[in-house]
């Protein structure tokens, strides 16, 4: 105040003016960053939010696509197999039966029998398709070892599975979607990875539950999966996803390498 | 909020259109004080009711407190005399309520950054304040050191900046009520629910 007054008072004046015009700019400034800085982070929100629908939006295609392959195929099998299994036994068992001679009578009551035997073993197929009953009633652990020892017994190539730390079961339905993931891998390793072994792994660290699924054949890495979940392409992949969206607490490793998946 | 701006509205312009032509030379001391007091009074309740925090809340009333403290000793003291105006207090109270604004902007984006802020009604009365008081914080500051006919001369500016705070202040008022009408239609449009 005192080189102020001592430079006599246009100085002053310059200094309010000059003053007062800076306080005015940084103010007006102040309110334009404001505006325009949230304008702008608004705009990748509302962006980064379009995208996270469209996601989800092919991830639900995905799902209800696979629902009604599902159902197709069910309605496939129990049209084409079971339904003229059971006509052909119901032709057996006509009203001519009882004029029939005993040998006759004998016959066909065995044949009908063998016919309705194979429709229960194939009615039991399709319940078995739709929910193992080995993951039912003994776990996630026997399921894929059960599974695994399946592939192996095709004798098309060597699967394995070693289950490190699993004395407490999952909860049923999350013991389901992993092992239909593992499904869905194995199925995607059997059909595009020409490989000779799969081994699958499975350990637990802390609160989360780790399994790796590992084979020598062509693989996935992280950008592939990443590129084909969000394509038109890579149904399965796209289920993957969606049950993995379920599985909350439950991810992906991030690192990948080739020939792991 | 509606009504505490009507009343800061009326208050100043019974205080500018009459008791500021009727104070003495000798209550000058007084009136600034109170003018100060009362002006600084108004903004923090502003925008303390647009705070939500109790951070922010609790910060609001110790510099209240401490504004309040600093006035009763700067009018007893004998070492301030204010000629012309009360620069100190008035610098004081910018700070303060600059300090109040960056709070409920802080505030404001913490919880909120879905919204346009431009479209809440606060917004408009913080740059209102904002403007008023950096367009006349550098001649409150330098008053006491520059001439009676360069006050004058200066004083001018502040209008602008007055008249500036006081048509966003007016833009907030229509904003609020244009959100309270809007809030009043979206409910009329729920049906009768069996209850209410």
């Amino acid at each position: 105040m005192y080189i102020l007054q001592a430079s006599g008072f246009s100085n002053v004046s310059l200094v309010l003016f000059l003053g007062t015009l800076g306080m005015l700019v940084l103010t007006i400034s102040l309110i334009l960053f404001i505006i325009f800085h949230q304008r702008k982070v608004i705009r990748y929100q509302m962006r980064l939010q379009e995208m996270e629908q469209e996601q989800q939006k092919l991830l639900l295609k995905a799902s209800i696509k696979l629902q009604e392959e599902e159902r197709q195929r069910l309605a496939a099998d129990l049209h084409d197999d079971a339904g003229p299994l059971l006509a052909t036994a119901r032709l057996y068992l006509n009203e001519n039966l009882v004029n029939q001679d005993k040998v006759t009578q004998l016959q066909a009551i065995f044949q009908a029998r063998q016919i309705i035997d194979d429709t229960i073993q194939l009615v039991r197929n399709i319940s078995h398709s739709l929910m193992p009953p080995t993951l039912k009633n003994f776990g996630l652990e026997s399921a894929v070892n059960d599974l695994f020892q399946k592939i192996s017994g095709s004798g098309t190539l060597n699967a394995s599975s070693r289950f490190h730390e699993y004395k407490n079961r999952l909860k049923p339905e999350k013991e389901l979607i992993i092992f239909r993931i593992i499904q869905e891998l194995v199925n995607n390793i059997l059909k595009h990875s020409s490989s000779s072994f799969i081994h699958l792994t499975q350990n637990v660290q802390g609160d989360k539950f780790y399994l790796r699924i590992h084979h020598d054949g062509r693989g996935l890495e992280q950008a592939d999966f990443d590129k084909l979940t969000k394509s038109a392409a890579g149904l399965g992949l796209k289920n993957i996803t969606s049950r993995m969206n379920v599985l909350q607490g439950i991810s992906f490793e991030k690192r990948y390498s080739p020939n792991v998946l | 909020m509606v009504i505490i701006i009507a009343l800061y509205g009326l208050t100043f312009f019974i205080v500018l259109a009459i008791i500021d032509n009727l104070v003495s030379d000798e209550f000058q001391k007084l009136y600034n004080s109170l003018y100060t007091f009362t002006e600084f009074t108004f903004f923090t309740a502003i925008l303390w009711l647009n705070v939500k925090g109790k951070f922010a809340k609790k910060i609001f009333g110790i510099t209240y407190a401490a504004f309040i403290l600093f006035q009763i000793l700067y009018n007893f003291s004998p070492y301030f005399v204010a000629d012309k105006l009360d620069a100190v207090p008035v610098g004081i109270e910018t700070l303060f309520v600059f300090v109040y604004i960056f709070l409920f902007f802080y505030e404001y984006f913490k919880n909120v950054f879905t919204e346009y802020v431009y479209n809440y009604y606060c917004f408009w009365i913080a740059i209102g304040i904002m403007i008023y008081m950096s367009g006349s914080f550098f001649l409150y500051l330098l008053a006491n050191d520059i001439s009676q006919q360069q006050l004058d001369s200066f004083w001018h500016f502040t209008y602008v900046g007055e008249t500036i705070k006081n048509i966003l202040f007016a833009v907030a008022i229509v904003i609020h009520a244009k959100s309270k009408l809007k809030e009043k239609i979206s409910n009329q449009n729920i049906p009768y629910l069996d209850f209410n």
